[in-house]
């Protein structure tokens, strides 16, 4: 099987095409496209509309595809690392996504959309205190679900416009699911047809001690948080880091056993890394009441503090593994799963074949990595290294 | 297209093996679905489906949780897992080590016991639950769908490992459970799953299965009207229900699509063996408030599917989404366990046949059982 193709076009703009579906597999019934427009150093306020323009865009998008007769449906896709769409199509009218650069480079003429809707999309509600500690609260990764709403609150749709306005000159890349090679030649004769202004280098962030927070969440309860340094997606550190943070959390993981077994602390819990293009964090969270998240926190940081010095054993290393790999295949079933993580690696500068690695870096994880990979999580270099029991 | 027809098989011990070709994957999906649900129990055992469930997890497939998710619906209990190729056979024969004789500890139950009164909290505390509960004990009062999954928490209480060795023994049996799998060529690990499956220890003398209060199938609910506090106003919802009908799920699938895209409204849907629950919720001043609202979108998107851009929004707005992840294995297993094996092949071609007006037909009678909620019970 052939691996994704990367195709750099003269305007600046980059097409990544996904690797074929397997000989056996059936025919997609989805076609996807995803442009993304790269957010490193966009300033503040292009970062805080991204998501409401990158909602303009889609529905500009989909009203054009619509006057062109085109059965699209185009969606918003606003991450830590860049604001775009992705468009969907029935598998047998795939040819249309080629007209997406067409598409994009109408919306500086495209009018904003008439209403704001209320809110701002935001998947990590939980992290924002600890992003703001872990990035430092001038990064566009610390900006949280209050900042964004309060702005968003305070800006019509003509001034997000004016805000995004800078992003639609900036080089996007666009991934393309399972397309006939005349789809492909044609998005890419389209995008080679503009110059797009480079998208800053990125730049890689200095990591940060631990932080912890414990949060109200209604009468009596709690959410207690706790974040460490991450890296950032290209670090090949970040396997040792998912594993290691897998057998931490999850159902049946050392967090799981130490709060639910015997003290039944939680219900809700979760403990994962996550990887940006200049950065990254891991991050534990326990849903628990107001009155044990004393409690909680001792717990989880005996439980990371142990897992930091001794190193693990394989009859809990290689489930955690397996996990993983099953994840990193469910995530490309999908047409679009797939396009978001092309668009999402080539804008942190990752190789778009090592999607297709993840399984075998991930099982060649050791018990002596993952241990590792909590020391430096609890004591990134230059940063005193905490004893059980001690606050961070 | 997937069109090799399942393959079925009893294995050892009377379990039923039904197997979904979904060729060229890498992944594999099992399901193992067990006939005990809450609408199963007594008065005097509401909530102990629920705790069995919690119970096998933590004693029969011990260590497996990162591996296995439970759920407890209101007439199955489900036991799901993700795997590769190579972990199939390993993992169908764990679980069906959930038909083992349960041996529990007084530690163990009080520890999962705690887990499920943490876990009431949590449920309790959303809106969304509590409305979604106070529908359905309005739109099945007096019968054993009526009462929440999660329980009576004083059943709970009183309750004793001997007393869940026993319910285990009489209600987990293998002749009445399926295993579903999903993946590339799945004729190829029957044999090895029959053979695991001839090892199993069997469940100490079986028990008369409990039959409580199942609505029966000739029962033809009135739709219903529910409503509970949400801050500063009412989340309010409409239930109805339809007995089954051949070829009604692909068109109302794509229907609530539009509903939840063109109409802005919360709509949820449950399939029971034999009969479908629609319900619609919407935070509103009151009932009567609510009841326009969602007059008018369905209104909307009735008029919207009929008119020139219906297909065009049948497509985008439903058909694109629904068949997105109409060939991950996972998606097939959970249509196999609702819809049946058969339907789940057949799901893309179904869907892909809907028309506009079908699934207007569908908004259409949603609205005029909207007409007969009345006035329902206040929860607070």
């Amino acid at each position: 099987m052939t691996g994704p193709r990367r195709i750099a076009l003269p305007g600046g703009a980059v097409l990544v095409t996904a690797a074929p579906p397997a000989a056996e597999a059936p025919p997609p019934l989805v076609a996807a496209a995803t442009l993304a427009v790269p957010l490193a150093g966009a300033g503040r306020a292009a970062a805080l509309a991204a998501p409401l323009a990158a909602f303009g865009w889609a529905r500009s998008v989909t009203a054009l595809a619509r006057r062109a007769g085109a059965a699209v449906r185009a969606e918003p896709v606003t991450t830590a690392d860049f604001t775009g769409l992705t468009l969907e199509t029935p598998a047998e009218e795939a040819r249309a996504l080629g007209r997406l650069a067409d598409w994009f480079a109408e919306l500086p003429h495209h009018p904003p959309p008439s209403a704001v809707p209320a809110g701002a999309p935001t998947a990590e509600h939980h992290s924002d205190p600890l992003r703001r500690a872990l990035f430092g609260s001038g990064h566009r990764y610390a900006i949280g679900h209050d900042e964004r709403s309060e702005y968003l609150a305070s800006r019509s749709p003509e001034g997000i416009h004016a805000d995004a306005a800078g992003l639609l000159g900036r080089a996007p890349v666009v991934a393309l699911s399972h397309a006939a090679p005349a789809t492909v030649d044609a998005l890419a004769a389209a995008l080679s047809a503009a110059v797009f202004r480079p998208a800053p280098a990125t730049v890689p962030l200095p990591a940060r001690p631990p932080v912890s927070r414990t949060l109200p969440a209604g009468p009596g309860r709690a959410w207690y948080l706790l974040g460490t340094a991450g890296v950032p997606l290209a670090s090949p550190a970040k396997y040792a880091l998912h594993v290691a943070w897998a057998v931490a959390g999850g159902r049946g993981g050392l967090l799981d056993r130490s709060l639910r077994r015997g003290r039944a602390l939680t219900y809700s819990l979760a403990a994962f890394s996550r990887e940006f293009a200049e950065g990254g964090y891991c991050m534990c969270a326990a849903a628990c009441e107001e009155r044990v998240a004393a409690e909680v926190a001792e717990r989880v940081r005996a439980v990371l503090q142990g897992l930091a010095e001794e190193a693990i054993a394989p009859g809990l290393l290689e489930p955690a593994k397996e996990q993983l790999i099953v994840r990193g295949h469910q995530a490309l079933e999908t047409a679009r799963g797939t396009t978001e993580r092309l668009v999402g690696y080539e804008v942190a500068g990752v190789p778009a074949a090592t999607a297709a690695d993840y399984a075998a870096h991930i099982a060649r994880v050791t018990p002596g990595q993952v241990r590792d990979a909590f020391r430096w999580c609890l004591d990134p270099p230059g940063h005193p290294y905490r004893r059980k029991g001690e606050a961070p | 297209m997937t069109t090799a027809a399942p393959l079925r098989r009893t294995l050892p011990g009377g379990l039923r093996l039904v197997a979904l070709d979904r060729p060229g994957t890498r992944l594999a999906a099992l399901a193992l679905r067990i006939p005990v649900g809450s609408a199963g129990e007594g008065p005097r055992e509401q909530g102990l489906a629920h705790v069995l469930e919690h119970l096998v997890v933590r004693c029969s497939l011990g260590g497996a949780a990162d591996r296995v998710a439970a759920a407890t619906s209101r007439e199955y209990t489900l036991y799901k897992a993700l795997v590769r190729h190579h972990d199939i056979v390993a993992t169908a024969t764990l679980l069906a080590a959930a038909f083992a004789p349960l041996c529990v500890t007084e530690a163990e139950l009080a520890d999962e016991l705690a887990t499920i009164r943490t876990e009431r909290a949590q449920r309790t505390a959303d809106p969304r639950w509590r409305l979604q509960e106070a529908l359905f004990a309005a739109l099945w009062e007096g019968t054993g769908h009526a009462h929440p999954t999660l329980g009576d928490p004083g059943v709970l209480a009183r309750c004793t490992p001997a007393l869940v060795r026993d319910l285990h023994a009489a209600w987990y049996r293998p002749q009445d459970a399926t295993l579903l799998l999903v993946t590339d060529r799945p004729e190829r690990h029957a044999d090895a799953i029959a053979e695991a499956a001839a090892g199993l220890p069997r469940p100490a003398a079986p028990g008369p299965r409990p039959v409580a209060g199942r609505p029966g199938r000739d029962l033809v609910e009135r739709p219903v009207m529910a409503q509970v506090p949400a801050g500063n106003r009412q989340a309010v919802g409409f239930a109805f229900t339809r007995p089954p009908e051949p070829g009604a799920a692909a068109p109302e699938a794509l229907a609530r699509r539009v509903v939840r895209t063109a109409g802005g409204l919360d709509i949820q849907h449950l399939e029971l063996r034999d009969r479908s629950c629609t319900w619609i919720m919407v935070a509103a001043n009151g009932p009567r408030q609510a009841a326009v609202a969602v007059a008018r979108a369905l209104a909307g998107v009735h008029d919207t599917l009929l008119g020139a851009d219906g297909p065009y929004r049948l497509r985008t707005d439903a058909l694109v989404p629904e068949l997105r992840s109409a060939h991950a294995v996972q998606a097939m297993a959970d249509r196999a366990v609702w819809l049946g094996a058969d339907a789940a092949l057949a799901w893309p071609a179904r869907l892909t046949a809907v028309t506009a007006p079908e699934a207007a037909r569908c908004v259409a009678r949603w609205s005029g059982q909207l007409d007969s909620c009345g006035d329902g019970p206040e929860q607070s």
